[in-house]
């Protein structure tokens, strides 16, 4: 989306700027940038646009306000992985819940996450975690991952993994693409997605 | 609480937030709240396959969890 900006006629200064926050949907001025145009006698015209945010204060702002209308409080990082943002989030009271068995509940924060966040600002890309739980369970996948490749290779038979999220799933497709001699595919629909470990045809 | 917690999430993802409604309806022990949002907006809170919905569920039943309480969040048919 392109900022333009728009322009705002009003009586005198204090009104052009409500104004122009109420014209961008905007909460409160330091979220808006103005230029004056015209000021004199006749009232006051105004350029004004919404400031830029960048990409990791949108998710911090929008985390925290789920965060505090779930009734808690947390500590947020963000660090850069690539051209992802990997946010990891840890919560007063209620990482657990959060996270859910076996990480369901963490699936759901970041598809909700996302769906909010994209609804701003759709060329974000990142992924939630709680407590590190995401972390942990990417590395012992990586481990299995390549484990299960080196059986692969020796019996010559197909891995199945059992149905895991799109971001479980892009661990192993990228484990698996550096090992010779095996390759990975998907099987399965929507929430069934399997990752299969299968040795490159000769 | 709970009622903040849904006009929020239904709110960011709608394209007409005026449009959201909640009612909050008390039985003994469970709390069910009934989400209304524009007619053009249902898919958008329900999502591919219900996954929207389902997240929206799943959130609001860990917040309940947190104070003890049971939640049933239905989403209404704009009529």
């Amino acid at each position: 989306m392109v900022n333009q900006g728009i322009e705002i006629e009003a009586a005198n200064m204090e009104e052009a700027i409500k104004k122009g926050l109420d014209e961008l949907s905007l909460k409160s001025r330091d979220q808006m940038d103005w230029e004056v145009l015209t000021e004199g006698e006749e009232g006051v015209r105004l350029k004004v646009r919404k400031k830029e945010q960048k990409k990791e204060q949108l998710v911090l702002d929008e985390i925290n306000t789920l965060l505090e209308k779930l009734g808690t409080t947390g500590k947020i990082f963000i660090e850069r992985e690539g051209k992802r943002l990997y946010v990891n989030i840890t919560t007063k009271d209620m990482d657990g819940l959060l996270i859910g068995k076996s990480g369901k509940n963490l699936e759901s924060f970041q598809h909700l996450m996302s769906r909010i966040i994209h609804s701003k600002d759709n060329s974000i890309d990142f992924v939630i975690d709680v407590a590190g739980y995401r972390k942990k369970k990417e590395r012992t996948l990586t481990i299995r991952a390549k484990a299960f490749a080196q059986e692969v290779k020796r019996t010559k038979r197909a891995y199945i993994f059992q149905p895991l999220p799109p971001s479980l799933r892009r661990v192993i497709h990228l484990v698996i693409s550096d090992i010779e001699g095996v390759r990975t595919y998907t099987i399965g629909e929507e929430d069934m997605k399997k990752v299969v470990i299968a040795p490159t045809r000769k | 609480m709970l009622k903040d917690l849904i006009i929020y999430i239904a709110k960011s993802l709608v394209d007409e937030p005026e449009k959201v409604e909640v009612e909050e309806i008390a039985g003994e022990r469970t709390v069910v709240y009934e989400l209304k949002v524009g007619k053009d907006d249902i898919g958008k809170v329900i999502g591919k396959a219900g996954k929207t919905a389902k997240a929206i569920r799943t959130i609001v039943t860990a917040a309940s969890m947190k104070i003890g309480k049971r939640a049933v969040l239905e989403i209404l048919e704009p009529s």
